[in-house]
This record gives C-alpha cells, sequence and structure tokens, in this order.
C-alpha cells in the first residue's frame, strides 16, 4: 500500500472511532475521568504500595496479632452487679482487637439494621393505618446529620447515670440498665443507621408490581409465607444496597466511638495515626493498613453488588409510584405491634437528633434533665474567631466543591446515561464508587499522595500551602455522586430523542444541551447540587483528618471534633459543638424541604 | 433534494449485528420505504442515515458526498420520530420555528415560513399550545412541520404513525403521501405494517435479519417475491412442501402428495428432479373447479375444516390427502359445509416455486 494510502485509511480508522465524540464530549470524558482518576483512583493505588515503602512486606504480619488481632480475649458482653440492694445490669464488650472489634461491631449493627429496617419497610409499604404518614415523617429525622453529637446523645440517655438507663429504677422495679463500650457504640450506631436500610427496601418494595404478590396469593400464599416466597426476594436488591450501606457507615463511623469512649477500633485507630502522621510529617503505618482493609470491604462489596444486582438500577430512590400500592388495613396483632413497638422505637430513634437541639439550647446538662435556656451558644459561633472562621471557611469550601461538582456531575451523568460505548464505561463506575469508598482511607491515600508523595510541594500540598484546596479537592469527589445521581435521573426522563431531533435539524451538541437538556432538567441538577452541598458541610473524615492539618483553614466539622475530643483543654463543649451541628441540621431542613418543593417527589437522601 | 446511497452498510451491537452488509439506492424525489418485522434493522438503517448511529464498515452518501461519519447536525436531513420528540418545554410555534432560527433567518421569514407550514399540516392557531395540549394526531402534524419546514434534502420517517389509531393512521398517511408529492423531498419511511407500506411507496426495502431480502415497488414485491421470506412476510401464503418431478415450458412441475403442481421457478437458476422445494400460492389466487371439469395438474381435492365469512370473502381450511392444509378465498356467495370434499384449482403463474429456505423460523 502506497504511503498516501495508509494515511487515508488512518484517517478513516480514526474518523470511524470518533465518529459518535463531538469534541464538547470529549471534553467531558477527559474532564471527568481526570478528576477521578487523580484525586480518587491515584490515592487508593498509592495507599496500595504504601506499605511496602512505609514499613515492608514483611511487617505487615504484627497485624495478624493483638493489639489488632486477639483470640484471648477479656472482658464480658453482660454484667450483672449487685450493690445495696439495687441491680446493675451493664451491656459492655469483650474486646478481640481493633479489626476484629471493628468487624464484629459492623457485622452486629447491620444484623439488628436489617431486621429492623425490612420490618418496618413492610409495615409501611403493605398496611395502610392511622398515623402512617407521621411515621413516615418520623424515620427521616434519624438520618439527619448532626456530626459527632448525636452519638454523644445517645451517650448521655444510656450511659452510665443516663437518662434512660435510671428509668426501671425510677419506676421501682429495682433495676438499672448501663449501655457503655462497643454495646453502647452497637447501639447507637443501630439507632442512627437503621432507616438507611429501611429506604432502600421500602423502595424496593414499593416497585413490586402489586400483580407478583396477587398471584402468589391466588395460588394459596399468603401472610408470611407469601413475605418470605415473594416481597421479601424482590425486594433483596435493596436489602443488599442498604445493609452493605450500612456495614460500610458502621465501619468508619468515629461518632458513636468517641462518645462511649471505644478507641480499640480501626476508624478511631486510622484517624490517631494520621494525626501522629501529620504531627511529626511522616506516615504511620496503621493509618495505611486499616485504610486499605476498609477500602477492600468496600470495593469487594460494590463489585458483588454491582455485579448481582445491578447497582445502577436501584440507584434512584426518587419515586412516583405507578402502580397503586397493594395496601390493606392491619389485624389486631400489627395493631399491637405497630403502636407498642414500632412507634416507640422510631422515637427512641430520634432522640439523638432531638437531644442536639436540647444542648444547643440550654446552658447545662448534668443531671437527668437539662437546665437554662439561651442563644449563647450560637452568639458565640457568630462572634468568636475560631468558630466563625471555621463556619466560613466550610461554606466558601462548600460553594466552590459544589461548583465543581455541578461541572464533572452533569458530565458524567450525561455521557454515562448517552454513550455506552468502551470510553464512557469506567466513568460509569468511578462516579458511583465514591459513595462507598470510607473517607478516611481517601483521607490517607490523598495524604500519601499529595503530601509526602509526587505531588509533594505542588498547590495541593497540604503541608506546604493549608488543606484548602486538598479538602475542596476532596469534597468534590466524595460528594459528586448525590448530584450525579440527581443528573442521571433527570436524564433518564428526557427521551433521547428530544436531543437527537434538534442535533438532526442542525443544532450542535452545546447548543442541543443549552437549548434542550438544561431547560428540561436545570431543577434536577439544581436540587442535586443543593444535596451535595449539604453533605459537603457535615463530611467528616477527610475534615477531621486533612482539614486539621492548619487550624486556620479549618472546617467547621473538624472543630467540632476538635472541641470535643480535647483539642481544647478538656472536650467539655459539647453545647457549643452542638449548636454547631444544629446549624448544619438547619440547612439540611431547608434543603429537604427545598427539594421536596421543587421536585414535587420524595427525595431520600442516603442510599446507594 | 439528494439521492441516498448505501454502500454495503454493516453494523453491530457488541455480538448482534443489527445492519448486515446493506446497499440501497434512494432516488431524488422517491418515496422509499424500509419495511420489515420488528428487531430486523430498519430503525438502525434509517439512524445510520441521519447521523445518529456510525457503521462498522460501509459508506452512506447524499449524491457524491460521503456523509458516512458526518455530524448529524451538518447532514440536512429531517427525521420524524416515532414517540414526536416535540420538546415539552416550547410551544408549537418555537418548537417548529427551532430549526429555522439554527438556520439564522431574519424574524419576518421564520414567521412568514411558520404560518406556510402551519397551514399546510392544518394547525392554524395552535401556535401558542404546549406539545401535552395536543392531541396524538396533533402532535404528528407538528413532528412533521417541524421537519418539513427546514425544506431538507432528505425527509426521514421513523414509524410515524404507529402511535395513531387506525383510522387516524389511515387519514395521515394519505396526508403525507400529499404533502411529499407537493414538496417532492426524497422520502425514506420505516414501518413494520406492510399495508401501510404498500400503499404509501414508490418503493419498498424489505428487510429481515439485518438483511435487504428485496427492493422493488408495491406490486413488484406482492406479485413477484424473490425469496420464500418476502413471499410468507407480505400478504398471506399457504406454503406446500413438495418435489420436483419434471419441467415443461418453463415451468417446473412438482408433487404434493398424490397431486401435481406446475408453477415459476423463484429464487435459484434452475432445479433438478427429486428436488424438495417449497410451493407458495397466495389464497385469493385460488377458484373453484367443478365437479364434472376434468384437470390433472393444479387442482386440489381436500376436505371442508374451518372456514369463516370474513365479509369481502369465505376463507377456508382445505385439508389435502397428505395432511397439509391450504387456506383458500372464495367468493362470499360460495354454499358449503364442513367436511365436504371441495376442488379448487390455480393457474401456474400463481404458483411460486422456492429453493432455498434459509430463514425456517420464521415459518412456524
Amino acid at each position: 500500500m502506497t504511503n498516501k494510502g495508509h494515511s487515508r485509511s488512518q484517517h478513516r480508522l480514526w474518523s470511524r472511532i470518533l465518529a459518535p465524540y463531538d469534541r464538547l464530549i470529549l471534553v467531558m470524558i477527559a474532564f471527568s475521568l481526570l478528576a477521578f482518576m487523580l484525586f480518587l483512583v491515584a490515592p487508593l493505588v498509592a495507599l496500595l504500595i504504601a506499605p511496602s515503602r512505609a514499613i515492608g512486606l514483611s511487617y505487615l504480619s504484627i497485624y495478624l496479632n493483638p493489639p489488632y488481632i486477639r483470640i484471648d480475649s477479656y472482658g464480658e458482653w453482660v454484667k450483672v452487679i449487685e450493690r445495696e440492694g439495687s441491680v446493675r445490669i451493664i451491656f459492655d464488650w469483650v474486646d478481640h482487637g481493633v479489626i476484629l472489634n471493628t468487624f464484629i461491631a459492623s457485622s452486629l449493627v447491620t444484623v439488628f439494621s436489617t431486621i429492623i429496617g425490612i420490618s418496618i419497610a413492610y409495615i409501611m409499604s403493605r398496611l395502610d393505618f392511622p398515623g402512617k404518614n407521621l411515621l413516615r415523617v418520623m424515620v427521616i429525622v434519624p438520618l439527619l446529620y448532626t456530626p459527632f453529637v448525636n452519638a454523644f446523645v445517645a451517650f448521655k440517655i444510656f450511659g452510665p447515670g443516663g437518662l434512660f438507663s435510671e428509668i426501671p429504677r425510677e419506676l421501682g422495679l429495682g433495676f438499672s440498665i448501663v449501655v457503655q463500650g462497643l454495646s453502647g457504640m452497637i447501639l447507637a450506631q443501630t439507632m442512627m443507621f437503621w432507616p438507611i436500610v429501611y429506604l432502600n427496601v421500602y423502595s424496593s418494595m414499593i416497585q413490586i408490581d402489586p400483580s407478583l404478590e396477587e398471584q402468589a396469593e391466588n395460588l394459596g400464599a399468603r401472610g408470611f409465607k407469601l413475605f418470605r416466597t415473594v416481597t421479601l426476594p424482590l425486594s433483596l436488591p435493596g436489602v443488599a444496597a442498604g445493609a452493605g450501606i450500612v456495614f460500610l457507615f458502621s465501619m468508619e463511623d468515629l461518632a458513636a466511638p468517641i462518645a462511649f469512649k471505644v478507641s480499640n477500633v480501626m476508624s478511631m485507630k486510622i484517624v490517631d495515626s494520621i494525626k501522629s502522621s501529620i504531627t511529626i510529617e511522616q506516615l504511620h503505618p496503621d493509618a495505611v493498613v486499616l485504610s486499605l482493609i476498609m477500602v477492600t470491604v468496600a470495593v469487594v462489596w460494590f463489585l458483588a453488588l454491582k455485579k448481582y444486582v445491578g447497582l445502577r438500577q436501584y440507584a434512584m430512590i426518587v419515586r412516583g409510584g405507578r402502580w397503586t400500592p397493594r395496601t390493606r388495613k392491619p389485624g389486631f396483632l400489627a395493631k399491637l405491634v405497630i403502636y407498642l413497638v414500632v412507634f416507640p422505637w422510631v422515637l427512641f430513634s430520634m432522640t439523638p437528633q432531638m437531644g442536639v437541639l436540647v444542648y444547643a439550647f440550654t446552658e447545662e446538662w448534668r443531671g437527668i434533665l437539662p437546665s437554662g435556656f439561651t442563644l449563647d451558644h450560637f452568639a458565640y459561633i457568630f462572634t468568636d474567631d475560631e468558630p466563625s472562621r471555621a463556619l466560613r471557611n466550610s461554606l466558601i469550601y462548600a460553594s466552590a466543591a459544589v461548583a465543581i461538582i455541578v461541572i464533572l456531575s452533569s458530565s458524567s451523568a450525561y455521557v454515562v446515561n448517552r454513550f455506552r460505548t468502551r470510553l464512557a464505561q469506567p466513568i460509569d463506575t468511578l462516579a458511583t464508587i465514591p459513595l462507598v469508598i470510607p473517607g478516611l482511607a481517601l483521607a490517607t491515600g490523598l495524604i500519601i499522595l499529595f503530601g509526602f508523595g509526587p505531588f509533594k510541594g505542588t498547590p495541593l500540598d497540604p503541608f506546604a500551602f493549608g488543606p484548602a484546596l486538598l479538602l475542596i479537592a476532596a469534597y468534590t469527589i466524595r460528594k459528586s455522586p448525590f448530584t450525579t445521581r440527581a443528573v442521571y435521573a433527570g436524564l433518564q426522563q428526557v427521551h433521547e430523542s428530544l436531543e437527537e431531533a434538534a442535533l438532526n435539524l442542525g443544532a450542535s451538541r452545546s447548543k442541543t444541551l443549552f437549548s434542550i437538556v438544561i431547560p428540561l432538567i436545570g431543577i434536577n441538577v439544581f436540587s442535586g447540587a443543593l444535596i451535595s452541598f449539604v453533605y459537603v458541610m457535615a463530611e467528616v473524615s477527610t475534615s477531621i483528618t486533612i482539614g486539621l492539618i492548619d487550624d486556620r483553614q479549618a472546617p467547621l466539622t473538624a472543630i467540632m471534633f476538635d472541641y470535643l475530643t480535647g483539642g481544647y483543654g478538656g472536650g467539655n463543649f459539647i453545647n457549643l459543638v452542638a449548636a454547631m451541628a444544629s446549624l448544619i441540621l438547619a440547612v439540611q431542613l431547608l434543603v429537604i424541604t427545598l427539594t421536596n418543593i421543587v421536585l414535587k417527589q420524595r427525595y431520600a437522601f442516603i442510599g446507594v | 433534494m439528494v439521492e441516498v446511497r448505501l454502500e454495503n452498510v454493516s453494523k453491530r451491537f457488541g455480538k448482534v449485528v443489527a445492519v448486515d452488509n446493506v446497499s440501497l439506492d434512494i432516488l431524488n424525489g422517491e418515496i422509499f420505504t424500509i419495511l420489515g418485522p420488528s428487531g430486523c434493522g430498519k430503525t438502525t438503517t434509517l439512524r445510520i442515515i441521519a447521523g445518529f448511529e456510525f457503521p462498522n464498515s460501509g459508506r452512506v452518501f447524499f449524491d457524491e458526498r460521503d456523509v458516512t461519519f458526518e455530524k448529524p447536525y451538518r447532514r440536512g436531513t429531517a427525521m420524524v420520530f416515532q414517540n414526536y420528540a416535540l420538546w415539552p418545554h416550547m410551544t408549537v410555534y418555537d418548537n417548529i420555528a427551532y430549526g429555522l432560527k439554527l438556520r439564522k433567518l431574519p424574524k419576518e421569514e421564520i414567521r412568514r415560513r411558520v404560518k406556510w407550514v402551519l397551514e399546510l399540516v392544518g394547525l392554524v392557531g395552535l401556535e401558542k399550545r404546549f406539545p401535552l395540549q395536543l392531541s396524538g394526531g396533533q402532535q404528528q402534524r407538528v413532528a412533521l412541520a417541524r421537519a418539513i419546514v427546514v425544506e431538507p434534502s432528505v425527509l426521514l420517517l421513523d414509524e410515524p404513525l404507529s402511535n395513531l389509531d387506525a383510522k387516524l393512521r389511515i387519514r395521515m398517511r394519505e396526508e403525507i403521501v400529499s404533502l411529499q408529492r407537493r414538496l417532492g423531498i426524497t422520502t425514506i419511511y420505516v414501518t413494520h405494517d406492510q399495508e401501510e407500506a404498500m400503499s404509501i411507496s414508490d418503493r419498498i426495502a424489505i428487510m429481515n435479519q439485518g438483511r435487504v431480502y428485496q427492493v422493488g415497488s408495491p406490486i413488484e414485491v406482492y406479485m413477484n417475491p424473490r425469496n420464500l421470506f418476502v413471499a410468507t412476510f407480505i400478504g398471506r401464503s399457504n406454503v406446500l412442501k413438495g418435489r420436483i418431478v419434471g419441467a415443461t415450458n418453463g415451468l417446473y412441475v412438482a408433487s404434493v402428495g398424490t397431486q401435481r403442481v406446475s408453477g415459476i421457478l423463484m429464487d435459484e437458476s434452475r432445479l433438478s428432479v427429486g428436488d424438495e422445494v417449497f410451493i407458495v400460492i397466495r389464497p385469493e389466487s385460488f377458484f373453484l373447479v367443478e365437479d364434472n371439469e376434468v384437470r390433472s395438474v393444479n387442482v386440489f381435492e381436500g376436505k371442508v375444516g374451518l372456514f369463516m365469512f370474513i365479509g369481502s370473502f369465505l376463507q377456508v381450511k382445505l385439508e389435502l390427502p397428505d395432511g397439509q392444509k391450504v387456506t383458500v378465498y372464495l367468493s362470499p356467495k360460495t354454499k358449503i359445509t364442513q367436511g365436504e370434499t371441495l376442488k379448487v384449482g390455480v393457474s401456474p403463474e400463481d404458483v411460486k416455486i422456492y429453493k432455498t429456505l434459509e430463514w425456517e423460523d420464521d415459518l412456524e
């Protein structure tokens, strides 16, 4: 073949490969890939190769021994102590070492949350009873983010001398119940996380075509048999998604271990070792190894779920409800369960959030009940240097991150939704996976990469220039999936032919986007951005690690953590921190209300 | 106006071959229909012409211009989508004016042309409505108006009538034909409805499993289907199995059970004695044969099974002695009873003989 012919056939090959893409699409793909590669994939890869450089692979075996894993455990799960005629039942824990403790606690939290979540989802999706709408609102409350403080309230209520623990004795029953240590942590996390399973399972259950259950009934299945053979199996995707998220959230949670003074879990160990890494500007191996364990669990679960149930199919929890759901009146027994078990339990799960408000508006809460209404804590936040600077930092970071998120999420959602090509496929996974990658692990990876590794000395180096830019990048990656999901949901409702009709009449890709797509899904982008904003404001993992590298650039949640854990002389700043949490709570309520009005649909916040 | 030419176009989606080596020549100003069962690749072919899909091999030409990899917005086609694809956030006026605004025409000119096309499709007075405030038929007209107002070089119609009820469908297809005749735009029409295809087209391409099986005028593909697929897909046909016993005067004679049938060989150049063949006869080709008439070929004698009065004809199922069944349309006045023996005849030019059966599945 002549040279000329060769170059012409090469030219045709390129035309063929590039034919489906416009320049704008190529820019979108490049931008998405670059962002996720640099701030998600590269840090995780850095994490993966770090152990060999930091400690040498041969030393990894120390993580199989105490204090990380111990079989010769000591302690008791339940103790009964009799003193002066009164009995104390103490739920405590058995120490199996950092790694096993975490897995035991997270597994139990997942099991409890799943049982509770499925039961309540079934009741809410299949039964009709007075007070149902009230319950529907109530179950959202435990999901409201009040970083750290809700667990403190749980401790205040169930811990030694707490409100609930003394109730049986006050009632004259002669005993008190104390929940502490790992048991307390498990209780607090179950209270926080069960609604995640509920929401995911509920949305699966109302998606089930009623005729499937009717067919089973028609063939003679009823009651529990019907539930076990049809309803539950069809809801399994929701169960798997919800339970998995609970496990990951529990594994990564810091609030409950701090409140119940449990230091022997992975999340606490990672934070401690990052802190010491920051002080000595050298990497502590605990952070790396424990982060790797967390990432492995998260990735394995994510890939399994994606493979077996098709994650994206269940990604949206936007419900209009195409069918009239199949509901019936509960029988006597069911009524007893609803009013004597479900309602009290949901109320009980709401106590931390209510307690946060109590703390925020009162002077002190030393005995069983608090005293002295005050607004001083809020005044302090806005007037004192440090809290007001942190609040301002958070608002700036959140605004900057959301601005980038809007571009990143719109690009990746559009590319994934409209182009099912080999070039677009990796973006699909990359855009969803930040939801499940533990923030502490990502923080560790980012510190390795930008603090100690190849990007040391660049503007993103948190030690050289302060953490602001790196924080914004981390927030962008971690919280973009919320916007991506909203945009994706919007795009699914805009039939591709609407765009093709415009392209066909001579509109370029960008003209089509601006005249057809954006007018139709602008509202989704907007509400997605609001949701991401809230989650950036409430973000904990990277804030309290990277964010504390330089106090002046610390975000709100970082100083909340600092105040609580005694960074500021003794850590009795609970009222002040509760006031900060209340601010975050207020922003969340505002956003939920706005998105509900704007989208005229229920938008569940947490879910994969 | 242009001539559209496809040269050996193939398109794969993963392992599925949607369009398999298709070559078509669509003439300037004609209504050309691509007809086939669902999944046959007809819509993909249309989308390749519009530029929404790009072929894995082969080329597409508009006159002499190679547009194979041209972006859709540079092709100058106008498409009417199956779901109309009207933009819900724009009024009827804005929907129609969209393409004109893109061409940066002066405001006055845009107004004039929108008015002209609204009159053409009979929608004057609905300019300010939004698409969701229109009936299905009106939406269809807006979609059509939006496409023809830009004076496209090619008009592409993707099952444009499939979402309308039966009566409206017939009215709209007549309107589309008369519009096309007035404007003379090269028009490519995709449908799975053979009656629709027959009634509007200058020429039809029949597709199945990604391949084009025959191209021709409606009369050609109905009267002279070149292969067994077209013969059975277009109209109703009886397919009988037989064996060649001889040939006379350019006609082949086959045995079907004890009967002899002579007909025209359609899909091969020659046959030999003993070849197994498929014999295709349309139900309306049969006529009654009186008992006393003596004939040796092309007469079927069978027992009357189910028969139905359809209105314009009587549909009768005849069971032949060897167990094969044929459907026969007779005059509605014919008097018959179930179980009686009936003799029907058919002229040799109405008997088509096919050798090749590579689409056996479709016969079931």
